[in-house]
């Protein structure tokens, strides 16, 4: 049995609101960045998002696996990827976590048990079962947890990954990011019904709805999810609904979206501005300490744009180097 | 022309529950039948029409199959739908508005398939509209568990005259919680519990709560108030609520989810009246309406609960006795 949220420290809060505060930036600076030409190839971004990938990798350890998405900076950036290599990353720097070979939407450090971004829509969810049965193998307590799209649950591959968690009860955590969104369709058109979650009952899989947008829902949902699967109870799958601030891809013109949608979304259902209202209001944090978590995250992010500009492009001679990996 | 609403809300049966405990999911394809069952037994009681919330697909689709399928095999057309014409975002509002425009086309009843924090919307809104709840989950106390077939003809048979209200009605009260301006209704339970954060609603662990408050005490019913139940008796429709401290006096074993059964101590109950104004201290702890944490308080403020009477229950079994009286005679 998990707990609820009764025994959040400030520190935790504190981390929390870094990791959010830290995607938010790196994600407005790259949509700048972005527009000057800089930057090679496609970026999703993940703004709006942030309380689900603060508050599902907050809870997991260095040991435990995620894959993630082609929008899938802000599950790095919570996951632990270093932020500066991960700006030269994106720009195709040879001082890029992947060597500059990756781009956005390949980003990933196993190291830190990030498996990876993908350019594969639902290409998370078999990577997972394939963590999730190494960590049931080998008897550890490692879980797995995949990032999925609204889009993404449509595909076979998540609804196979669904049934291989299931037979094989894997330690396997299935997030769905329901931003509403499949690229430019709306999920009313894409998707037979509202939520995704109702999925998991055709594979026995427990299943849960909570708002995207609320750290503080997303984390015990989590909380009971990882605990669960931590303990050999198996799957579970946590749909989160979101809002993305951005397009599909950055240039996309959202033409398919109400123009209110997310000005509103901004100024109603932020997840940082609701995180800091109810911190402070409950006298956790004072707005004094998130100010100086506000400094040193852009302080952080202009450095790593200023390096990842600076920083020299792949010699041409390592071009055929990691192609192919021995074990 | 006699008309009854139907709620199906077809968000509910994914809260933590499912995760923590071995509570089931009334799926989508199940609530469509479940009110293809409801406007059967509507239909055969004579009911001209069905107002109806706009349903998700899952819901739809499932629905308008099986309802080919009676259609075709008893020939007989059930009542027709229309349709509300209102947004849907699956969210708790649909609910509020669904029955405040019900209420506005003046339906003769109202049925509610949902569990205890559908139905508790319902307080405030629906009038003098007798109610039919209908569960859709493990986890509810107040709406119980019926037959839709047999929960649409005692409806309907309520709703067209045949019979009486005050043969088939039963009065339910509420709690009434009023906190920084804000006044929100319970129909089971009020908790205040250790929680700072509303986080996923549901509150499934007895350590996590510092008091309840039922409206009633069923010793049959599974979630927070089951806590009560087990030290005070405050019957179902008498204009009385329990109210006890947890972690303190004698120990008690109650069903406080499904497959989860905890041994808590609880204080002796005290007991209020209809009317009466009870004060919840200061405090920060959330504030859990029927099993769901929903009022947080960030202020430490504390808030104010009065025991009311809410709305009419049909009671699906007075109502069906009711009919066979009037078919045999007294």
């Amino acid at each position: 049995m998990m707990s609820q949220t009764t025994g959040i420290g400030p520190d935790e809060l504190l981390g929390a609101y870094r990791t959010m505060r830290t995607i938010r930036e790196f994600e407005e600076r790259l949509h700048r960045e972005f527009s000057t030409g800089a930057i090679p190839g496609f970026v999703h971004l993940y703004a709006g998002e942030e309380a689900v990938a603060a508050g599902v990798c907050g809870l997991l350890t260095a040991d435990d696996y995620i894959a993630s998405t082609h929008r899938g900076h802000g599950h790095a950036i919570a996951k632990g990827c270093d932020v500066m290599a991960m700006m030269a990353e994106i720009y195709g720097k040879a001082t890029g976590l992947c060597k500059g070979r990756g781009g956005s939407m390949h980003i990933a450090d196993v190291d830190v048990g990030m498996l990876g971004a993908n350019g594969i829509v639902g290409g998370g969810p078999p990577l997972v079962c394939g963590a999730g049965l190494k960590a049931k193998i080998t008897g550890t307590d490692q879980v797995a947890v995949s990032f999925t799209g609204d889009g993404g649950s449509n595909q076979g591959t998540f609804l196979e990954s669904l049934n291989l968690a299931s037979v094989w009860d894997l330690p396997v955590i299935f997030v769905v990011e329901n931003n509403g969104y499949a690229e430019a369709t709306s999920s009313r058109y894409h998707q037979k019904g509202i939520d995704v979650a109702k999925r998991g009952d055709a594979f026995g899989i427990p299943a849960m709805t909570v708002d995207g947008q609320d750290y503080f829902e997303v984390r015990e949902a989590a909380q009971a999810a990882i605990g669960r699967a931590r303990a050999g109870g198996g799957p579970s799958l946590l749909e989160c609904k979101t809002v993305r601030y951005y397009g599909h891809f950055e240039g996309d013109q959202q033409t398919y979206r109400p123009a209110d949608e997310v000005p509103t979304a901004r100024a109603e259902h932020d997840p940082l501005t609701l995180f800091e209202q109810r911190v402070t209001a409950s006298g956790l944090l004072d707005a004094g300490q998130l100010r100086e978590i506000d400094r040193e995250v852009g302080e952080l992010i202009d450095r790593s744009v200023e390096q990842a500009k600076a920083a020299p492009e792949p010699a041409l001679e390592t071009l055929t180097e990691d192609v192919y990996v021995s074990y | 022309m006699v008309s009854v609403g139907v709620i199906v809300n077809s968000a509910s049966g994914h809260d933590v529950r499912r995760l923590v405990s071995a509570a089931t999911v009334v799926d989508n394809s199940e609530k469509g039948a479940m009110a293809v069952r409801l406007m059967a037994g509507l239909g055969a009681a004579g009911v001209d029409e069905v107002l109806a919330m706009p349903l998700d697909d899952t819901v739809a689709g499932p629905m308008a199959r099986v309802r080919r399928g009676i259609e075709l095999e008893t020939g007989a057309p059930l009542p027709p739908i229309r349709w509300l014409d209102m947004p849907v975002v699956g969210r708790a509002v649909d609910t509020c508005l669904a029955l405040d425009l019900m209420r506005q086309a003046g339906v003769a009843a109202i049925c509610v398939l949902g569990g205890d924090g559908t139905q508790r919307l319902a307080v405030g809104r629906i009038g003098d509209i007798p109610l039919t709840p209908l569960s859709t989950g493990t986890n509810n106390a107040f709406p119980g568990w019926s037959e839709a077939t047999v929960a649409g003809l005692a409806t309907g048979c309520v709703a067209t005259g045949q019979v009486s209200r005050e043969d088939a009605c039963v009065q339910e009260h509420a709690l009434l919680v009023h906190h920084d301006g804000r006044t929100e209704a319970a129909l089971v339970d009020v908790a205040v519990t250790r929680s700072l954060f509303t986080g996923v609603r549901a509150s499934w662990r007895a350590e996590h709560v510092e008091e309840v408050t039922a409206v009633f005490t069923d010793p049959t019913v599974i979630g927070l108030s089951a806590i009560v139940a087990a030290r005070a008796d405050a019957p179902r429709h008498a204009p009385v609520a329990a109210r006890v401290r947890l972690g303190e006096g004698t120990r008690v074993r109650a069903p406080l989810a499904p497959g989860v059964v905890e041994e808590v101590a609880v204080s002796q109950p005290q007991y209020l009246r209809l009317g009466d104004v009870a004060e919840i201290p200061d405090g920060h702890g959330a504030i859990s309406l029927d099993g769901e944490r929903l009022i947080e308080r960030p202020g430490g403020l504390g808030a104010s609960m009065e025991l009311v009477e809410a709305l009419w229950r049909i009671d699906v079994a007075r109502a069906m006795s009711a009919t066979r009286v009037q078919r045999w005679g007294p």
